[in-house]
């Protein structure tokens, strides 16, 4: 549906995109993940036709929207855009707002049609209501109701969740997500939170230093990472014999286990400690954090299990 | 990205920035081949102390503001006092009257039939005080702009933070010592661009150095145009002019440097320090000098006159002059602002080479004297005129000498007042609406019109006011450029003191400064463009 190849992108000689290659299908909710700088919100103004590309091609649909000699116009490209802070048109209420995209259209078709959407992501009733006096959650909604009015080949969100509270969060994901999933769009999320990015993707692109380190289903890049900056990324991770071993896959025990350890330090963090052993494993000397129920004095030894090592 | 980006917006944002800049450019041209027996003549006799006039005024005016300005500034930001709002305020209301007007009008009261040596005389003085010389055109020119330092460094003086200045109080830094060696290095960015201001504005002005016959690079631009009906020597002088500018803007650049001081916000800001019976004293004292000078006997001059003359001299005449000053002002403030928003959205929607500085190039004019764009502007608009008389055997000029020319002129040299004001706007809003617009499916116009213009209507508003008040303020420009017997404030005011009739033109002077108050009033009531 989505077709991103060996596109690349520079700034004053600093390499923003290196020769990026993401496929993306039709109905796929994808998330773009990485640390800030490392090229996440450029590849998605990449997408929209914000930006031009030095190299590369992408294609929607089979039809080349971006490349070094062809470049359709953001306003022509049916791809919707809900911003980090939802910019909406603080002078337009909200019927106007949704409405916006609707430009040609009759009057009565547009009525109906942003009735349909606005009752869609349940805002039916706030037609005359302007922006401000919307809470974050609520303008997220209109957002997205401007963007589903057009209906887009594809949608890309920057950083849509970071302007809402942690506690709104989780209710207003499963929200877009469910009415996603329903509308069979296609979508792309910028984001550097792996939990969200996990929580709501199909597939998961880690990028770094403008390159895509790893393109995966959630459950493949968090268990079985590439890089030692992709495993760590998405939480405490272990190396040893080049692997990268999650922390909750290893546990001690005091009478048996796969691995002799000793005790580095036990430290209380509230709901657990924190173990740091030391291991050698296929000759390696190799260095363990452990979540443990009680605190262990140093020097003690102990056993390493790690599950599916 | 390309370094002359071409496409339908950048295109037409060259053409629109090439006309603007092309008088400069004109005067640029002919002052290269510029030649003959009068240039010579000039050359050998005048320019020397043309040149030594023009860099004293500028040496001393920018003495004389940096003293009021920085010192006002820092005693109203720094320290409390009774009615220190109210000096705070004083302190920018000479803004509201023009050099040109402050210098008649101490014309006035020191000339020999002036209240100053009339009072002399009675109490048995013969001497009469001559004030027609350099030191009172550096005095007055310090007055008309000390606001501009006072007004900038006041609102970066304001930025100063506790997280600074307590560490240095700490290590016992003495007043004198926090500012010598820490308020004044941490606001050089801004003393050196308002002292930059100061020092085009002095360049440029034209009425004060006639009158008290000083003759500086601006007279003699006069001179030479109108005088000895010489254009290439105009264009010469224009050009010194220019080089000056020049100068001024690279020393600028370079004291500048790369200096960037960002202060904490979340710091607290500095508790005013209350000052004492003598230094309180001395504090008013020293503020009092410029408010009066520059503000109140100039300001309760023309309002007494106002009212003594007003019978004899509102009249049809007035209502014609104001008329005039409104049409002409208007339309050009109109156009400016169109313009800015023009070439600010090209740069914003394609902010790439030599388009994102095309604002900037844009507003070359407003650097120039007006006496300078005055000058390429006759040049440019005769030459015209002759081709079009021998290609297609018109009578008469066709554009030169037209309210055309004079708004052409206008725009030329104050679109940067509006550029500066359209573009913060823009700043303001963000490019994401934009965006947000364009992704929907609208074109660059529609975006424009339905989304960003009307979230910028203060700010056109704040732009048109800026670029209407400096336009009726503007009086080189308007001599050179404005129609035969066309009259606007400014020129009225000038001939009428030029004529002897000082205080019929009174209610013209009134006028200026009511339209002038205007944008300090907006900018009062703080409001946000």
């Amino acid at each position: 549906m989505l077709s991103i190849q060996n596109i690349s992108k520079s700034y004053d000689k600093r390499t923003i995109l290196d020769s990026i290659s993401i496929d993306v299908g039709r109905g796929e909710i994808v998330s773009v993940l990485g640390k800030s700088g490392g090229g996440k919100s450029t590849l998605l103004n990449a997408i929209a036709g914000f930006e031009r590309l030095d190299d590369g091609f992408i294609s929607l649909e089979g039809q080349t929207i971006s490349a070094k000699n062809v470049f359709v116009e953001p306003s022509k490209r049916g791809i919707g855009f809900v911003f980090q802070n939802y910019a909406l048109f603080p002078h337009l209420n909200v019927f106007e707002n949704v409405s916006f995209a609707l430009s040609g259209a009759s009057k009565a078709h547009k009525k109906e049609k942003i009735a349909a959407v606005l009752e869609l992501i349940n805002l039916s009733g706030y037609e005359k209501k302007y922006p401000h006096v919307l809470s974050g959650g609520e303008q997220q909604r209109v957002a997205l109701a401007r963007v589903l009015v057009m209906e887009p080949k594809l949608i890309l969100f920057d950083e849509a969740f970071s302007s809402v509270d942690t506690v709104l969060k989780a209710s207003i994901q499963k929200e877009l997500l469910a009415i996603l999933r329903k509308l069979k769009t296609t979508a792309i999320f910028v984001t550097h939170d792996p939990k969200e990015a996990m929580a709501i993707s199909d597939k998961i692109a880690f990028l770094e230093n403008g390159r895509v380190v790893q393109f995966d289903s959630p459950e493949n890049i968090y268990l079985n990472p590439v890089s030692k900056d992709t495993a760590s990324f998405f939480g405490p991770v272990n190396v040893c014999s080049g692997k990268y071993i999650r922390v909750e896959k290893c546990r001690l025990d005091k009478s048996s286990g796969d691995f002799v350890s000793t005790v580095e330090e036990s430290v209380f963090m509230g709901s657990r400690y924190e173990t740091t052993v030391n291991s050698t494993i296929d000759g390696l000397d190799c260095r363990f954090l452990v979540y443990t129920d009680c605190r262990y004095e140093k020097d003690e030894k102990l056993f390493l299990n790690i599950s599916e090592f | 990205m390309p370094f002359l980006p071409l496409n339908r917006w950048s295109i037409q944002t060259y053409f629109f920035v090439l006309t603007l800049i092309l008088p400069a450019i004109v005067v640029i041209v002919f002052a290269f081949g510029a030649q003959g027996e009068t240039l010579e003549h000039i050359k050998e006799t005048i320019l020397a102390d043309v040149v030594l006039n023009t860099l004293y005024v500028l040496l001393g005016t920018v003495s004389v503001a940096s003293v009021f300005g920085i010192g006002g500034a820092y005693l109203t930001t720094f320290y409390s006092f009774k009615m220190d709002k109210l000096f705070s305020f004083l302190l920018a209301m000479p803004f509201i009257v023009p050099a040109y007007i402050i210098g008649f009008i101490y014309g006035d009261i020191f000339g020999f039939y002036g209240p100053v040596h009339i009072f002399i005389m009675q109490l048995g003085f013969k001497n009469y005080i001559d004030v027609l010389n350099g030191y009172m055109v550096v005095f007055i020119m310090g007055l008309a702009l000390y606001p501009y330092v006072y007004l900038i460094v006041k609102a970066s003086f304001s930025k100063t933070r506790s997280t600074i200045l307590y560490p240095a109080i700490n290590l016992g830094a003495t007043r004198t010592k926090i500012f010598f060696r820490l308020i004044i290095p941490l606001s050089r960015v801004s003393i050196i661009g308002a002292l930059t201001l100061v020092v085009m504005e002095c360049i440029s002005e034209y009425g004060v150095m006639k009158f008290y016959g000083v003759d500086t690079l601006s007279t003699a631009i006069f001179n030479a145009w109108f005088g000895l009906n010489d254009p290439q020597s105009a264009a010469y002088i224009s050009s010194i002019a220019m080089i000056f500018v020049v100068s001024v803007l690279l020393i600028e650049k370079a004291a500048r440097g790369k200096i960037s001081y960002k202060s904490e916000k979340s710091s607290a800001k500095i508790p005013k320090e209350k000052l004492g019976f003598i230094a309180g004293a001395a504090a008013y004292l020293f503020l009092l000098i410029p408010i009066t000078f520059g503000f109140l006997i100039p300001f309760l001059w023309t309002l007494y006159y106002s009212v003594v003359y007003a019978e004899n001299i509102i009249d049809m005449e007035y209502v014609g002059v104001m008329l005039n000053t409104v049409a002409v002002a208007g339309v050009s403030s109109i156009l400016i602002v169109f313009g800015a928003i023009f070439v600010s959205y090209s740069a914003r929607i394609f902010p790439y080479g030599i388009n994102k500085y095309s604002g900037k190039i844009a507003s070359l004019g407003y650097a120039l004297p007006g006496a300078v764009i005055g000058v390429g502007i006759l040049i440019l608009f005769s030459s015209i005129d002759n081709w079009l008389i021998a290609k297609f055997n018109f009578e008469s000029m066709l554009i030169g000498g037209t309210v055309f020319a004079l708004i052409f002129g206008y725009c030329a040299r104050f679109f940067a007042v509006a550029i500066n004001t359209v573009d913060g706007s823009f700043e303001r809003i963000g490019i994401t609406v934009n965006k947000a617009a364009r992704s929907l499916g609208a074109s660059h116009i529609k975006t424009l019109l339905k989304i960003e213009l009307p979230l910028m209507k203060r700010a056109m508003l704040f732009a048109f006011v800026l670029a209407f008040v400096d336009i009726v303020k503007e009086l080189p420009l308007t001599l050179i450029l404005r129609p035969f017997n066309y009259e606007t404030l400014a020129t009225k005011t000038y001939e009428m003191v030029g004529s002897q009739m000082m205080y019929e033109s009174s209610i013209y002077v009134l006028s200026i400064m009511v339209a002038a108050f205007i944008p300090l009033f907006l900018t009062i009531l703080k409001k946000e463009y």
